[in-house]
């Protein structure tokens, strides 16, 4: 016969009779606790299926939500798409994030765009080690130094443009304020470029292609520039019905 | 894009190429990753702009 734990009730034990088995019969099983689907941003308490409540593109519980109905998400949204919170009108400084958005990311994040933050300390770290990298032996120092100096007061206006957005009570995103992805078209035309520029750099640091002899062929962004100018209008153009005098 | 910047840098210290050389993967990628979500559908709450 096996030991009997002391927290244990022999049943063989039992007497049979129904009131008595029934003092002695063990509690029965705690119901398993409801699962754990996420936390409420404002106050972090874990929430169960029946206690979420789904707003501005995030979680909390029913104490804190806000009052903005938003439909329930098919599918998790995107980190790169979600909605920061909005602050409370007095909570936002705009001289206060124009200060520090001077100090790459810390004006967005301020502003509670932390990926967008992560992005200008980003984008300022590749200026500062373009220019400091053996590609300026070219004779590019003028420029990215320019376009470092640039980016600097971007970030700084950006932020305080942002705080002004959510000062006024207005909804922000993540990526507010920065460039458009895509163009009138329709064509991703931002990440395109993006792409040939990465790969452009790319070949130039391996030394498969000379910057400066790519860069000669400026003029060819102009007419490229000018192109979708044209496009753009003619397509306009020709979906308001206007007139083709050709 | 920190896993990118992560491999880069992870070359960089173990003798490869420097990440003077390999910075331009990061805007590779992140052009890629900007191109792949133009092709998603978007999220309920949809932001303005990119980027």
């Amino acid at each position: 016969m096996e030991p009997i734990m002391p927290n244990q009730t022999d049943v063989s034990t039992l007497p049979a009779g129904p009131a008595v088995a029934e003092e002695a019969a063990p509690p029965p099983a705690a119901q398993p606790a409801p699962a754990v689907v996420g936390y409420c941003r404002t106050c972090g308490r874990p929430l169960t299926d029946e206690t979420k409540r789904y707003a501005l593109g995030t979680l909390f519980c029913a104490d804190h939500a806000p009052s903005v109905d938003a439909p329930p998400p098919v599918d998790p949204p995107s980190p790169y798409l979600a909605t920061a919170t909005p602050l409370a009108a007095s909570a936002a400084s705009p001289a206060f994030a124009f200060i520090l958005g001077l100090i790459p990311g810390v004006g967005a994040i301020y502003n509670g765009q932390y990926a967008k933050g992560f992005v200008h300390v980003l984008v300022f770290g590749l200026l500062t080690s373009i220019v400091s990298s053996s590609a300026m032996s070219d004779g590019f120092e003028p420029l990215f130094g320019t376009l470092t100096a640039v980016w600097v007061f971007y970030m700084a206006f950006e932020a305080y443009h942002t705080a002004k957005r959510r000062a006024a009570g207005e909804q922000i995103d993540e990526f507010s304020s920065l460039i458009p992805m895509e163009g009138n078209s329709g064509l991703p035309v931002a990440p395109i470029v993006l792409i040939l520029l990465g790969v452009v750099f790319l070949l130039g640091n391996f030394g498969l292609l000379r910057l400066s002899q790519v860069l000669r062929f400026w003029p060819l962004l102009l007419i490229a520039a000018g192109g979708v100018m044209l496009a753009n209008r003619l397509k306009g153009n020709s979906a308001t019905g206007g007139d083709r005098e050709q | 894009m920190m896993a990118t910047l992560g491999g880069l840098f992870a070359i960089d210290q173990g003798g490869g190429y420097s990440f003077s050389s390999t910075w331009p993967v990061l805007i590779i990628v992140f052009g890629l990753m900007k191109l792949a979500e133009a092709g998603l559908p978007k999220a309920p709450v949809a932001n303005q702009g990119g980027m």
